[in-house]
């Protein structure tokens, strides 16, 4: 287990290595002066060597790119010049809100990906199983902003009942956080519950297919017990990696639907800190993202080794 | 007979439905009894609907499958029509089930003491600390050593053998009145089916329980079962006691099968009698007797009229053959009493048995002549995961003369592969030489490779997998001769054309893909591309493993044919040792990436002096009584 | 020579179709190779169907679909909606047609490129982790951060995003063919090392590619229009997909019709190419 984690950890700071440097060069290659970039058209002189300070950018890329990662490490992320405030505060915010997000569309997925397969695979209803594929193929098929339009027009506009977009924290208002959570995580979860879905789905229908299964049923044992003890533990570890990646793209999905829903987290920050030209945050921002990426991955790895035996003892 | 049968099947149809909407009659007409504490072989080729039949009495028919017709009475009880419960309640319980492939048939996430648990929960619902004691009763009884610790083991962790243990420990559980065995040993080495066999026959002897045996290898026939049923193209053709089948089989088919079974008492260079054609097309409605296509004898009825199942003989309670033919057989037989019955119309008109085929012949061919290969301490060590290296070769030599065919056999894993893809220059050696001609070709340049391959060339183990899918038949002949530019472009398919005739093909097949050919047919192909650019040495890696025991046979004839016309060196690698000693005039064993003993075919099998091979002489199941030339074989 | 001449066993089959056609010719691929056709159709024939330049605009914002001389309607600024969308398909299909092919290539050759050396495999699985390690979309908005908003990063964004997908599934196939025996055979054949990858490794291993060209263009059809919503899309007032619906949004619930008309094509276009992309794999599959 431990020799596993081992051989996985080199590649995953690799990507993370990478992954900073190129977040760093994002500010470097833009054309012009970045501190006047930074500052904007109306600065004075007196703000761009402020930032130019502040960022080191008279220094080496070197130690430009050592004091970054210094600060990082430190906490110490410095004020936002275009959009005000601390740029650790600022992401902080909307961290909570991302999270909260990703949360939401995780547990939709899960919820949803696993009755897609389980029913899809093992249903006697030929109807039953007809709907399911219908829906997964759609949910799959359709980008997330149609998805995202047609939710608002189904339950906003022609029904009322949930709100179009904005955020209402769930800690502070559990009823008043759910109504505005369930459009966007739904929206988000819909193609990865898909995936999932359908994946668990052959899973289940290979593994019930498998010798062992044919052994299992040649003892006697129920069908319903072949399901659960036999056909779903050899399914779920590759469903279980899946998951994982799904996660990470949840993450990369939150931008988009953040975008649609005006939900006020990571990506909207993004967004903002980019058409604004706030390059310090943008890059913070990257590094953040990847960074929690990389370690989604490396947990999925470690918990698909933990549930498959082969690879548990090697 | 009085005590009424436990298992009867009458008439039993089964069908599956083909891709493209056909029926495919796979299991036709199908009767036969099983009394209790019987054992009963049911032996067939690929596509005779012997597995089938099996997974038909349990209702475990996979994908389209279904009984189309006929009953299966399991003590009076009809398990064709019985409903889900009723048949859980058989299968475990009164039926246990033993499958070919013990890596694959034990689940990869589960224990094998979960294994065993899940199946006595099924049957009897004790309290857990009870079912522990019994799995761990139960993997001591199947010869599972230090079972109370190994409970707790996945099954990745067990021997292919152990496997098998475990699974027939599994089939046990239930305590059932029969045990149904589907190839239990085929994907076992000899030594290990060996054991296997006989922890089945100990079994069924203490226990009491029943046995049908399923299998396509007569020397297994011979070594477990009391009485036997032939199957061909989804009918059974003959049906009785072992040892009357196996020496007097009354059915042209079984007397076929039987002919071409190579001995291991049979002396090297022998010809066997293999069976002209191709197994029948199960998706056409049968006319006639199944076997009449590829018969000798047959008469214009036999293609019209179905012949029933009919008593040919009774051999009443005296088996009657015995060592008057000098059966070589272990234990099961001698119990067998009853009737034999052939569906043969002319078996039927007949009381005498079919007269012995015709014995194995000798090939006249001549003595090799100098060496072209040899090879000097030959080693090969693959890097495997994690540091650990496994060693394939481990100083092997050897030499090859013009005209001679070294057999090389041994287990899986002992490196005969590796040595034929490294002596092919598929792989490179780690170590050691390889002299062709004399000359040093261990490490050809480009070049230097190119004319080792026009003298060297490979027959793949795989008829399917070694021919590609993509291309015609005549595409991939033409390719080694576009290779090496033997022949110009504009007389490659007339040198295609001439190679497909000489390896017994029709040349029209020139224009067709891999995949509407049996798998005979493709070996064919293989060889035929292997002869194009005129080698002098043949490597043939395991050449008729993967085909059938009657198709075998005219392989195998074709190769030492090839051998005798084009004065090849052969090398010829397999781990049966009867048909390696029939084809090779020299043996060499391997064992764990070492040749552990070589020496004259006959002499190393008669007079073998490593302790290995005497194991592996002594494993492998002695087929059938054979009749050979007086004289020509020390008994 | 005493060995007898097998005939080949069976008579000549009826020559089978090729599996993509007979893939093409089932009901889903026929419902799916008629919705892209007819949206794709739609769009090459923009200047044709409509009397209106896509950035006219007039003095009628937000007319209901019937109105004389817009039968879709317009958007919040009088442009006629149905020239808007047709132009859109023109815009999205320049933009795909571009961009998959090119990641598919690049992603191809990059594989090539690992097939040749265990070196060169490791810096090309590198790249391929360390580009799937950027969620797609940030790395959208990094890439229009430093070239600014246009067609080109929308291209390159896509492209991008493709290549990994390409390159391992290709790499994989590799693999896989190369392990196969008739590879082995070919080698000892004495057939070279070019001749067996294109004569017998990458026929082989193409099918899943022709699969994943029709997914992907669905990708497509998705990393632009999320791009349009981000901000960072097409440049405006042009007309794509995507912008045409994101520019819908505020409008949701005094104008539905102004979605409509996008809404509708791009459910069609992806529905479309993921049926043609499903019948195809089952066909293989088989």
């Amino acid at each position: 287990m431990r020799g596993h984690l081992l051989r996985r950890l080199p590649s995953a700071l690799l990507v993370l290595l990478v992954a900073s440097f190129a977040a760093f060069a994002l500010l470097r290659l833009v054309p012009g002066d970045p501190a006047a970039v930074l500052a904007g058209p109306d600065a004075s002189p007196e703000t761009e060597a402020a930032i130019r300070d502040r960022l080191g950018l008279d220094a080496s890329l070197l130690s430009q790119y050592v004091q970054w990662l210094g600060d990082l490490v430190t906490g110490d992320l410095g004020p936002s010049y275009a959009i005000g405030g601390q740029t650790a505060d600022l992401i902080g915010e909307a961290i909570g809100a991302t999270v909260e997000l990703t949360l939401g569309a995780l547990l939709f997925v899960v919820v949803l990906g696993a009755a897609f397969g389980i029913v899809g695979a093992t249903s006697g209803n030929r109807w039953l199983r007809g709907t399911v594929r219908i829906l997964t193929t759609g949910a799959l098929a359709v980008p997330p902003f149609v998805t995202g339009v047609l939710l608002v027009l189904l339950f906003s506009v022609l029904l009322g009942v949930l709100p179009p977009g904005g955020r209402v924290p769930l800690l502070a208002a559990p009823d008043l956080g759910v109504q505005y959570l369930l459009l966007p995580a739904l929206c988000l979860a819909l193609p990865s519950a898909a995936v999932l879905g359908r994946y668990l789905k052959d899973g289940i229908e290979r593994a019930l297919g498998e010798d062992y299964v044919r052994t299992a049923t040649a003892a006697g044992i129920a069908p319903r017990r072949l399901l659960w003890r036999h056909a779903l533990p050899n399914a779920l570890p590759p469903v279980v990696t899946l998951l994982g990646m799904q996660t990470g793209n949840l993450l990369g999905g939150a931008v988009l639907v953040e975008a649609i829903f005006a939900w006020p987290g990571l990506g909207q920050l993004a967004e903002q800190a980019l058409v604004r030209r706030d390059y310090p945050v943008v890059q913070d921002l990257l590094l953040l993202l990847v960074t929690v990426f990389v370690l989604v991955q490396l947990l999925t790895d470690l918990v698909h080794a933990w549930l498959d035996p082969r690879i548990r003892w090697e | 007979m009085t005590t009424p049968p436990l298992l009867e099947v009458q008439g039993l149809d089964v069908e599956f439905t083909t891709p493209d909407g056909g029926a495919l009659h796979a299991v036709r007409d199908v009767s036969f009894t099983l009394r209790r504490g019987e054992t009963l072989a049911v032996v067939g080729e690929s596509g005779s609907g012997k597995s089938t039949t099996a997974l038909a009495l349990l209702r475990m028919l996979p994908g389209t499958g279904r009984i189309t017709g006929g009953s299966v009475h399991l003590d009076g009880q009809d398990l064709t029509t019985a409903d889900e419960p009723a048949l859980r309640a058989v299968r475990g319980a009164r039926v246990g089930m033993v499958f070919q492939d013990p890596m694959t048939a034990l689940n990869p996430v589960l224990t094998v003491g979960r294994h065993l648990d899940e199946v006595l929960r099924a049957h009897g619902g004790r309290d857990r600390r009870a079912r522990r004691a019994r799995a761990v009763e139960l993997l001591g009884l199947v010869g599972i050593p230090d079972p109370e610790r190994r409970l707790d083991d996945h099954p990745h962790q067990f021997s292919g053998g152990q496997r098998q243990r475990v699974l027939i420990a599994m089939a046990l559980a239930g305590e059932p009145d029969i045990l149904l065995a589907d190839e239990p040993t085929t994907a076992l080495d000899a030594t290990v089916q060996d054991q296997i066999l006989t922890l089945l026959g100990d079994l069924t002897r203490t226990t009491g329980t029943a046995l049908v045996l399923i299998t396509h290898n007569m020397g297994v026939v011979a070594r477990a079962c009391d009485r036997v049923l032939v199957m061909y193209g989804g009918t059974v053709v003959e049906d009785g006691p072992t040892a009357e089948v196996l020496s007097r089989p009354r059915h042209p088919y079984t007397a076929g099968l039987l002919a071409a079974v190579p001995r291991l008492s049979a002396p090297s260079g022998t010809r066997l009698t293999g069976i002209p054609g191709t197994p029948p097309d199960l998706s056409l409605p049968l006319a006639g007797c199944a076997f009449a296509a590829r018969c000798s004898l047959a008469e214009d009825r036999c293609h019209t009229t179905t012949p029933p199942l009919t008593a040919v003989a009774d051999t009443g309670s005296d088996t009657g053959t015995g060592g008057a033919i000098g059966i070589g057989i272990g234990t099961g037989i001698g119990t067998g009493t009853g009737t034999v019955r052939a569906a043969c119309l002319l078996a039927a008109e007949r009381t005498e048995p079919l007269p012995p085929p015709p014995p194995p012949a000798p090939i006249d061919r001549p003595a090799p002549g100098d060496v072209v290969l040899s090879a000097e301490g030959l080693r090969k060590t693959y890097k495997g995961r994690r540091r650990r290296s496994f060693t394939a070769l481990d100083g092997v030599s050897l030499t090859l003369a013009a005209g001679e065919t070294l057999g090389i056999v041994g287990e899986s894993g002992s490196g005969k592969s590796t040595l034929a893809r490294v002596l092919a220059h598929a792989h490179p050696a780690d170590g050691g030489r390889i002299l062709l001609d004399g000359r040093d070709v261990t490490r050809p340049d480009r070049a230097a490779l190119h004319s080792v391959r026009r003298r060297v060339q490979m027959v793949l183990q795989d008829p399917y997998a070694s021919l590609n899918p993509r291309m015609t038949v005549g595409e991939i002949v033409a390719e080694p001769l576009r290779a090496f530019g033997t022949v110009a472009p504009g007389e490659r398919a007339e040198r295609v054309a001439e190679l497909l005739r000489l390896v017994g093909l029709d040349p029209a097949a020139a224009d067709r893909h891999p995949r509407s050919f049996s798998g005979g047919q493709r070996q064919r192909v293989g060889i035929a591309r292997a002869l194009a650019p005129d080698p002098a040495v043949l490597i043939c890696d395991e050449p008729v493993s993967a085909l059938d025991v009657s198709v075998q046979a005219q392989i195998v004839g074709l190769l030492t044919d090839l051998q005798r016309d084009l004065g090849l060196a052969l090398v010829f690698i397999a781990h049966d040792l009867a048909v390696v000693r029939q084809v090779s005039h020299r043996i060499a064993v391997m064992h764990e990436g070492r040749i552990v003993e070589t020496g004259a075919a006959d002499e190393l099998c008669e007079r073998p002096r490593d302790p290995y091979t005497r194991a592996l002489l002594a494993a492998a199941p002695e087929p059938v009584p054979v009749r050979v030339p007086a004289g020509a074989v020390s008994a | 020579m005493t060995t007898t001449l097998t005939k080949a066993a069976q008579p000549l089959a009826r020559r089978p179709l090729h599996p993509y056609r007979a893939a093409l010719a089932t009901a889903r691929g026929r419902t799916g190779l008629a919705l892209v056709g007819l949206v794709v159709l739609a769009g090459l024939l923009a200047p044709l169907l409509s009397g209106h330049g896509p950035t006219d605009q007039s003095a009628l914002a937000l007319a209901g679909p019937g109105t004389p001389g817009h039968p879709l309607g317009t958007d919040d600024l009088g442009r006629d909606l149905l020239t808007r969308l047709l132009y859109g398909i023109r815009a999205d299909l320049g933009i795909i047609a571009v961009a998959v092919p090119l990641g598919a290539v690049l992603g191809c050759l990059f594989a090539l490129a690992a097939a040749a050396h265990p070196i060169a495999d490791t810096v090309v699985q590198r790249t391929f982790d360390l580009i799937l390690a950027f969620p797609g979309l940030i790395l959208a908005l990094a890439i229009t951060a430093v070239l600014g908003p246009g067609r080109l990063p929308v291209i390159i964004v896509i492209a991008l995003a493709e290549i990994p997908v390409f390159g391992r599934l290709l790499r994989t196939g590799i693999l896989v063919q190369s392990g196969r025996e008739y590879v082995t055979a070919a080698r000892v054949g004495g057939t070279s090392g070019g001749r067996i990858l294109t004569r017998h490794i990458l026929p082989n291993a193409a099918d899943p590619l022709v699969v994943q060209f029709a997914v992907s263009l669905t990708v497509a059809v998705f990393i632009e229009g999320a791009m349009s919503f981000l901000g960072v899309g097409v440049r405006p007032p042009e007309p794509t997909l995507g912008a045409v619906l994101s520019q819908s949004m505020p409008y949701l619930a005094q104008a539905p019709h102004f979605a409509a008309g996008p809404l509708v094509t791009v459910t069609a276009l992806v529905l479309g190419l993921s049926l043609t992309a499903e019948a195809l794999n089952r066909e293989i599959r088989r």
